[in-house]
């Protein structure tokens, strides 16, 4: 897949996982297992773009006698994935014509 | 995959603490800040899989090898990022080291520049024959257009004879800007894959992958 695009797809995916309430890193990585394998290290990259784009907030909190990272979705977030939303139909749209269109010629 | 390999082939088994150093120590020519956070992000995720009742080390196998973990930090950080950590002094400079930079000037502030020019000049020039090879490509391209136009002309006003020659010196030239337009793509191609690889190189200099 083309490495722009998929980039974009799990940014989505990472403000999907907090959506319904803030999260951590493991459990992120947990939520997302059923349907996509992703690494600690990527999952760094991606935390740190959209809290840079101010699409997710921070806080260290105490946890076990040690201190964790929470994530939570800010509004500028969930317009992003409302974004996406839109954007799908659209795709979908154009996937069907395709779709069809080499149907034809098989 | 239940074991980090490191350089030499060896499977191995690491503690948290022995995975955190090597990372630590593969990282050296990174920001300070930005090490202690990843450091600190990769201690809490050993810790949540050890919370969840994994071993040690499959907490840390489950972090991947250290290997990709340090290509992909490299590839993601900026070179400007690598350079400004790794030339800005460490420390207060002694005054002797001040004075010397000062009475230095004259020797290594053109060495610098001079430097910077070659390497400059270096992607000029073969950036320079790319753009050659693709100027042959449109003269060829607006030749033929010409050629077929003129042929045509002169085919019917004029001598038949004439006309055909350049027409068909027309068609040769549509059919040799074809190959030229796929010998201009794939040196293209090749020169942006070897700029992206060069620069790489470059950036390994500066973070020590020394792992083991």
């Amino acid at each position: 897949m083309d490495i722009q695009l998929k980039r974009g797809l799990l940014d989505v995916c990472v403000l999907a996982a907090i959506k319904n309430g803030e999260s951590y890193g493991y459990q992120i990585i947990k939520d997302m297992k059923p349907y996509i394998e992703l690494s600690e290290s990527t999952l760094y990259t991606i935390l740190k773009r959209l809290e840079t784009a101010e699409m997710l907030t921070v806080r260290t909190a105490e946890h076990n006698g040690r201190l964790r990272k929470y994530y939570s979705i800010t509004n500028a977030g969930k317009e992003r994935i409302e974004e996406f939303n839109r954007d799908w139909q659209e795709i979908i749209a154009i996937y069907n014509f395709v779709h069809r269109e080499s149907d034809k010629i098989d | 995959m239940p074991f980090t390999t490191l350089y030499t082939g060896r499977v191995i088994r690491l503690t948290k603490k022995e995975f955190l150093h090597r990372l630590e120590k593969g990282l050296k020519g990174i920001p300070k800040s930005e090490l202690d956070e990843r450091i600190e992000f990769y201690n809490e995720a050993i810790d949540d899989r050890i919370d969840e009742g994994l071993s040690e080390s499959d907490a840390v196998a489950d972090m991947g090898s250290i290997d990709d973990i340090l290509k992909q930090i490299l590839s993601e950080i900026p070179l400007s990022k690598l350079i400004y950590e790794n030339v800005r002094p460490k420390r207060q400079m002694k005054p002797v080291e001040t004075v010397l930079l000062i009475l230095g000037f004259p020797v290594w502030f053109p060495l610098l520049i001079s430097a910077a020019a070659v390497i400059l000049s270096l992607f000029a020039s073969l950036w320079s024959v790319i753009i050659s090879f693709w100027v042959v490509f449109v003269s060829l391209i607006a030749y033929s257009i010409a050629a077929l136009i003129a042929g045509i002309g002169i085919t019917l006003s004029a001598s038949t004879s004439v006309g055909l020659a350049v027409l068909s010196s027309g068609l040769i030239s549509l059919g040799l800007s074809i190959f030229t337009f796929f010998g201009c793509k794939a040196i293209s191609h090749g020169t942006v894959k070897l700029t992206k690889s060069l620069v790489f190189k470059f950036k390994s200099q500066f973070i020590k992958k020394g792992v083991a």
